[in-house]
């Protein structure tokens, strides 16, 4: 089971699942975090999705993460990202690559991972509670 | 007294000797001494500890029991956070991750025989030795100011009684008194430090002395976010900063601390608080190695090895590696590279190519904060940048705001992955 702040308890993550058929998913963004976005709707590439994670690889890309997020925070003008579930990280840090997303720290740091990167952060974040 | 661990067990009694007698068996792990418990060393020694998960052996080497962050001191002064909340002490460092911490200092490395001599005399022996001291001030470099004036006159950048006595001598200046600041040249720690220091005592004095005035004569014709602190100081402080560049005489300045006078440009005035902070240099620390080259100790940007000695590696501040600021934020986005090229070395582990970051925060008054960051990759020459931003001027105070609360999250994460 992963466990929540009661915080990420009232946030939706609603994956559409082959909405269009040209592989391309449609993932609602809804109050995943603080901050503001440029739209509510994202195109998530199915290629993202399909890629298996590499969490080792993962867990050294994340002790950069780990200087604003802090495992057992309060979350308090930075969210706690760790035991979040997969889609999730995902869609969020594609959101922030793509500036879809804004935040300057996080589009900074989401602009330098490949698809790759981005799934092997998401699978290792998950891994932990 | 050479305190190796096979003198130890020899010369003491048998309790010790059977207290010590696990690490004994392990004498063929590998040693990694950390010097410096601050924002490079105390990372590099967590995460070398945490991740070799017992197959390093490793040592940290400090002075203080109390380790007050440079970060967030500035906002001490301002009002914003109390001394203690802003003291970190080593105490999960040691029963948590098992790493020995020493408080003590160094102060001889031999690289030849690999060892570390403490004042306490004590010799540790190293595979790898991390040297992350920090800075000193390079002596001479404000004309009438040494370190022995730093009572009268402090630096406050090294945090804790420094910044302590600093905020004393604010509040106690006389109704529109005058405050001064000799702000440093070129490179030094945390390069919109002074001028977030400068925000935060006009933030002070606005509400206890509202009248007094602040003057900063600096060596540099212009400095970090300054744009933005400008645009605060005009619409938060208005008339109450005076900040003298170059162009108008600022780097031709001296100081008494006995009269109090602050001369700049040929002018005299007399000075009710003075804020010397003096040019920079790497921690003694890395001149006693024999690894420094001018005032900093060149590194390889791959693995933060020194240029000179490859079992030496050196973070953060003392170092010259390229394009990163000297900041809290950098040593510790330095310290992982260097503690996964350590294991590496050591046991094998798995390398990745190096990455690092960096983000300042600085506050210019209530909710009024400001960031600016970048990101870097190792090259054979430098760390070299990549990409980067710097907040906007005439930002929405709801972002401003927003920016404030990220650095205080920012603050307490950075402060946990330091010391667990
Ligand atoms: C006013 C101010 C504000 C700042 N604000 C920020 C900020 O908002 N964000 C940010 O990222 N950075 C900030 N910084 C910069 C930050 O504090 C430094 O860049 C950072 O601390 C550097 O880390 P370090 O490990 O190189 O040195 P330090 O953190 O200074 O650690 C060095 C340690 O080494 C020890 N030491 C030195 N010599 C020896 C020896 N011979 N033997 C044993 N131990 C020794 C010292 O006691 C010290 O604890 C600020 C600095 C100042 C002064």
């Amino acid at each position: 089971m992963l466990k929540y702040n009661h915080k990420l308890l009232s946030e939706r993550v609603t994956v559409r699942m082959l909405k269009h058929l040209f592989a391309v998913q449609t993932v609602i963004l809804l109050g995943f975090f603080p901050g503001s976005v440029h739209s509510d709707e994202i195109d998530l590439p199915a290629e993202i999705l399909n890629l298996d994670g590499d969490r080792e690889y993962g867990e050294y890309l994340a002790s950069d993460c780990k200087t604003c997020h802090e495992a057992d925070g309060t979350g308090d003008g930075i969210p706690n990202i760790h035991g979040r579930p997969r889609i999730q990280l995902i869609t969020l840090l594609y959101a922030y690559r793509e500036k879809i997303k804004l935040n300057e720290v996080m589009q900074m740091q989401a602009g330098r991972l490949s698809n790759e990167e981005i799934v092997a952060l998401a699978a290792y974040f998950e891994g932990l509670n | 007294m050479k305190l190796d661990r096979r003198n130890f067990i020899g010369t003491s009694a048998a309790i010790a000797a059977a207290m010590a007698a696990p690490r004994v068996m392990a004498t063929g792990k590998p040693r990694v001494v950390v010097v410096g418990g601050g924002a490079g060393g105390a990372t590099a020694a967590r995460y070398i500890a945490k991740d070799s998960k017992g197959a390093i052996d490793v040592t940290l080497v400090e002075p203080t029991r109390n380790y007050y962050t440079c970060f967030f001191s500035n906002l001490y002064i301002g009002g914003f956070r109390s001394l203690d909340s802003i003291g970190h002490s080593y105490g999960n460092l040691a029963t948590e991750y098992g790493i020995n911490v020493v408080h003590d200092w160094a102060v001889g490395i031999d690289r030849g025989s690999k060892t570390v001599t403490l004042a306490g005399g004590a010799t540790l022996n190293y595979d790898r030795l991390i040297l992350s001291p920090g800075i000193d001030f390079i002596d001479g470099s404000v004309e009438g100011w040494s370190i022995n004036a730093q009572n009268k006159m402090p630096h406050a950048y090294k945090a804790g009684s420094q910044t302590e006595l600093l905020k004393a001598q604010i509040e106690a200046m006389p109704q529109g008194g005058v405050f001064a600041m000799v702000a440093p040249p070129n490179p030094y720690r945390c390069p919109p430090g002074p001028y977030e220091r400068i925000s935060m005592t006009a933030h002070l004095l606005k509400a206890s002395n509202p009248t007094a005035k602040i003057i900063v004569a600096d060596p540099k014709p212009k400095f970090s976010k300054m744009g933005l602190f400008q645009e605060g100081w005009g619409s938060h402080y208005s008339g109450m900063i005076d900040w003298i560049g170059s162009e108008f005489g600022g780097g031709n300045v001296s100081v008494d601390p006995d009269a109090m006078t602050v001369t700049i440009d040929g002018e005299v005035t007399k000075v009710d608080a003075c804020n010397v902070i003096p040019a920079m240099k790497a921690g003694r620390i890395c001149e006693i190695a024999g690894i420094t080259e001018g005032n900093w100790a060149p590194v390889s940007a791959h693995t933060m090895q020194s240029r000179v000695d490859e079992n030496i590696h050196v973070l953060g501040d003392a170092s010259a590696q390229g394009d990163m600021p000297k900041s809290g934020y950098s040593a510790n986005s330095q310290a992982k590279v260097a503690a996964m090229a350590v294991r590496g070395a050591l046991t094998g582990s798995k390398v990745f190519p190096a990455k690092f970051s960096n983000t300042c925060w600085s506050l210019i008054d209530t909710n009024d904060g400001v960031k600016v960051g970048a990101t870097y990759e190792a090259t054979d020459e430098k760390i070299a940048k990549i990409d980067g931003f710097v907040s906007k001027t005439g930002e929405a105070a709801d972002l401003r705001k927003a920016t404030y609360e990220e650095s205080i999250g920012w603050y307490s994460g950075i402060t946990a992955d330091m010391f667990g």
